[in-house]
């Protein structure tokens, strides 16, 4: 239980930066037309930022069900390198219910946090891991609803601020990927970001494409050139070393 | 409640947990090809830039989210935790709009 306890202490950090931008979330779903039970549903569903944000834009542009969660999976397919790397340090012997309980709250933040004990210690205990997780869930999920339900006291000057909350999280994020690589690697995933964000630049405007339809293009298109070309450099190794003590991502 | 609001919550949720959880149903997952490999790790760089561009500018002046988010990515190559990061530039966002109102 002390290990639980102090996972829930590792998650104060991340809950101060969760609120506001959960609040930040909660308000966008409700000027967007919904109830703050839609919003503060979404955030216990899904428990994924950026891809709510994501999604909260293209529902409110008309984008189809599908457009939305095939875009929302590809942006969340950076959890698939995270979560391998603190599965490799969550106990083996732990049963499966427990382990599939424990990846449902691997976000950005809580990896950090995560790979930072990975990092001084080695493997990472269950009952901590679960602490940190439930920590972040509750402060994204308190947030959302205290956005949604009280946001709009908020005055406008703050809320104008507190919407480039989403793009500073979105540059954040890639500016961790890209500290992340080395090399040619690090090069692949710079080009594929300005290709992309480009690509979907040209489409919104010059085609005049619907934004649903624009986004998940552009994405896919940006990744698949930089699969096949660009500059050679050393493989991703699986499950790598973690990163730096205090690096979020 | 909004019926297609919580369908697309729930298709996220089934795409985000499977991501999240196959690492730790399949332990052997990240010794794929390499070229899957390396579609995995840019295609979310990928999605980024074209989160960005061109929805960051609208809301504020463009000069104003170029210096936002040029200090962002700054401080997150230096190593600033990424929360800390956010919360600087909605700092700084809500400065540049209350003491700059015409940039």
């Amino acid at each position: 239980m002390k290990q639980f306890f102090s996972g829930l202490g590792a998650a104060i950090p991340i809950a101060g930066g969760y609120i506001p931008v959960a609040i930040t979330y909660g308000l966008i779903v409700r000027t967007g037309g919904l109830s703050v039970l839609d919003a503060g549903l979404s955030s216990m569903i899904i428990f994924a930022g950026a891809a709510q944000f994501l999604a909260a834009g293209m529902f409110f542009s008309g984008a189809g069900i599908l457009q939305i969660v095939v875009s929302g999976w590809l942006l969340n397919l950076r959890h698939l390198l995270m979560s391998s790397v603190i599965a490799e340090h969550v106990d083996r012997e732990l049963p499966l219910a427990a382990r599939s309980a424990l990846a449902f709250g691997i976000t950005d933040e809580v990896f950090g946090v995560a790979s930072w004990r990975v990092a001084a210690g080695g493997t990472i205990p269950p009952l901590f891991l679960a602490g940190l997780e439930i920590g972040a869930y509750l402060s994204w999920v308190g947030g959302t609803i205290l956005g949604a339900a009280v946001g709009n006291v908020l005055p406008p000057s703050v809320r104008i601020a507190m919407g480039m909350a989403l793009y500073a999280l979105f540059a954040a994020l890639l500016a961790g990927q890209i500290r992340e690589v080395r090399g040619g690697r690090r090069m692949r995933v710079v080009l594929a970001a300005a290709t992309s964000g480009g690509l979907n630049w040209f489409l919104r405007s010059a085609a005049g494409f619907d934004p649903g339809v624009a986004f998940p293009l552009a994405m896919v298109l940006g990744a698949l050139i930089f699969t096949f070309f660009g500059p050679d450099g050393e493989e991703l190794k699986p499950a790598t070393a973690p990163v730096p003590p205090e690096e979020a991502t | 409640m909004n019926t297609r609001w919580i369908l697309t919550a729930l298709g996220l949720l089934v795409g985000t947990y499977t991501v999240r959880a196959l690492p730790f149903w399949v332990p052997d997952i990240s010794s794929v090809s390499p070229r899957i490999r390396r579609f995995l790790e840019i295609v979310p760089a990928a999605a980024l830039g074209a989160l960005i561009a061109p929805d960051a500018f609208g809301a504020v002046s463009a000069g104003l989210t170029v210096a936002v988010l040029g200090v962002t990515v700054f401080l997150t190559l230096r190593g600033m935790n990424l929360t800390v990061v956010v919360l600087v530039a909605i700092g700084l966002t809500w400065v540049g709009i209350t003491l700059l109102p015409v940039v």
